[in-house]
């Protein structure tokens, strides 16, 4: 039963179907059809009930210093699946203070349906401090990438040797890119 | 009564999107056009210009080109997805994948990587309707063998579909290396770098890495703010030597030379000198395309 606002679109397109001939009605049915997978139509927060647990070696990050504590609202890794194929991630990653920047040390992993066809490094931005206490050489920000597993989902971080000491964080902000599986079959 | 495509489209998803775009998705809705993903250099419509290339991340660099012999290979990369696009129904055209120059010579910012398809009578092409920038990922190296990830701007023309890379961000890379070997003697706040050859054009540039501070610091960023008849440079910089410092503020350093560490000038590009591009990364870019 399609419902709501996938209803509303549905109809519209329907309509316009009709005075049109624009649009290929099973084509279009298919691709509402996805829409309503709503395992990945929202937001999903790692470490939520449900959703993938953050690595061993990582925590939540919560900034401390001035116009940075906006950033609370996302203070682990989100993500989620549009109706295109394309995954979508946000927030951030902190490591621990004990990590000693060992590599292959896994941040969280991704859901099979959002899984890469490739193997995929999306550059990202990691730093250290930002968090209350620290100086502000905590603005020090590093190019970096972030590597996602075409065969297991796990999302790792490229360069790991500066995370060998305390308070290095990593966002996850802005990042895309096409799942594996995205063909929309119409 | 029909229905007006306007007030669909105003409506559609609550987007006041273009007629004209939304016409498109509809089109492509009709005809399945969900495109799968073009290969560059094996399309037949595009190709990857030298030396780079597709894939070969498994090829260690060769120790008799002007690369320096510490180069670590790219086989880390070998399940990276080859440079490719596609254009989704919603009119953004999407990169993925890495281009290397497979052990061979390294790579200049003035070598042209590819060039996107135009349109044709029967397709749209996938060139943006305005020249853009996007944001990819470098590898480079210096003659020392040092590598280092550079966030720079890539830039699409408009009209040719010509991928390049900006040079104006060649600058910013190389002078913020050029401070690499530089020594700042604590206490007294200066820089070594005799026979650096500065001149005004370098006013206004960072650096980022390694500028040695002493006894365990280690400046982060400084900025060229005079350069004297004697090409000597003037730099503010944040001080950290010794940790952490809380009193966060601009210092100043003026040569001349001080300390015993040469300057090492020989950080250019191609044939002029060593160093030079390795991988060019491309995942997770975007951009919205001509109509």
């Amino acid at each position: 039963v399609i419902s709501g606002q996938a209803r509303s679109a549905y109809d519209r397109l329907r309509a316009l179907a009709a005075a049109r001939d624009l649009v290929d009605f099973e084509a279009t049915r298919r691709l509402i059809d996805l829409s309503k997978n709503s395992a990945f139509r929202s937001w999903q927060q790692v470490g939520d009930p449900g959703n993938p647990a953050l690595g061993s070696n990582w925590t939540t990050a919560v900034f401390g210093i001035d116009k940075w504590t906006a950033e609370a609202r996302y203070t682990k890794p989100w993500y989620f699946r549009d109706n295109w194929g394309f995954v979508h991630l946000r927030g951030h990653a902190r490591a621990i203070p004990s990590y000693d920047g060992s590599a292959g040390t896994i941040i969280f992993t991704l859901p099979p349906d959002l899984w890469p066809e490739f193997d995929t490094y999306l550059p990202a931005h990691s730093g250290w401090a930002l968090f209350a206490g620290d100086g502000p050489e905590g603005y020090v920000v590093y190019d970096n990438l972030i590597w996602i597993s075409r065969d297991t989902g796990d999302v790792r971080i490229e360069f790991y040797a500066d995370f060998g000491e305390d308070h290095k964080w990593v966002t996850f902000n802005n990042m895309m890119f096409r799942a594996a599986n995205a063909g929309v079959a119409v | 009564m029909r229905p007006k495509i306007p007030d669909l489209a105003r409506d559609f998803n609550g987007l006041d999107v273009a007629i004209k775009r939304n016409q498109i998705r509809l089109t492509s809705l009709k005809y399945g056009i969900i495109e799968d993903w073009h290969t560059v250099g094996r399309d037949g419509m595009t190709q990857l210009g030298p030396p780079w290339i597709q894939g070969n991340f498994n090829t260690t660099v060769d120790p008799t080109d002007s690369f320096p012999d510490s180069l670590v290979p790219l086989t880390q990369y070998a399940a990276a997805a080859p440079l490719s696009y596609f254009r989704n129904p919603d009119g953004f055209v999407h990169l993925r994948g890495l281009i290397s120059v497979g052990g061979g010579d390294p790579a200049t910012f003035t070598d042209d990587l590819f060039a996107l398809p135009g349109p044709t009578p029967t397709r749209r092409g996938w060139r943006p309707e305005r020249d853009e920038n996007i944001h990819v990922l470098l590898r480079t190296w210096d003659t020392s063998g040092n590598m280092a990830m550079n966030h720079v701007l890539c830039r699409i023309d408009a009209t040719t579909g010509l991928v390049t890379l900006r040079s104006a961000d060649a600058d910013y890379i190389f002078n913020d290396w050029q401070f690499r070997s530089a020594t700042l003697v604590a206490g007294s706040q200066i820089i070594n770098c005799a026979g650096a050859g500065f001149s005004s054009a370098d006013l206004d540039k960072f650096t980022s890495t390694s500028l040695s501070a002493g006894p365990g610091g280690e400046i982060w960023k400084a900025k060229i703010i005079q350069v004297n008849s004697a090409s000597q440079i003037k730099v503010e910089y944040a001080p950290t030597a010794g940790g952490v410092d809380s009193d966060f503020g601009w210092g100043t350093a003026w040569p001349p030379v001080h300390g015993t560490t040469p300057f090492d000038p020989v950080w250019s590009f191609g044939a002029d000198g060593p160093g030079g591009i390795d991988l060019v990364v491309f995942d997770g870019v975007s951009f919205e395309a001509a109509l």
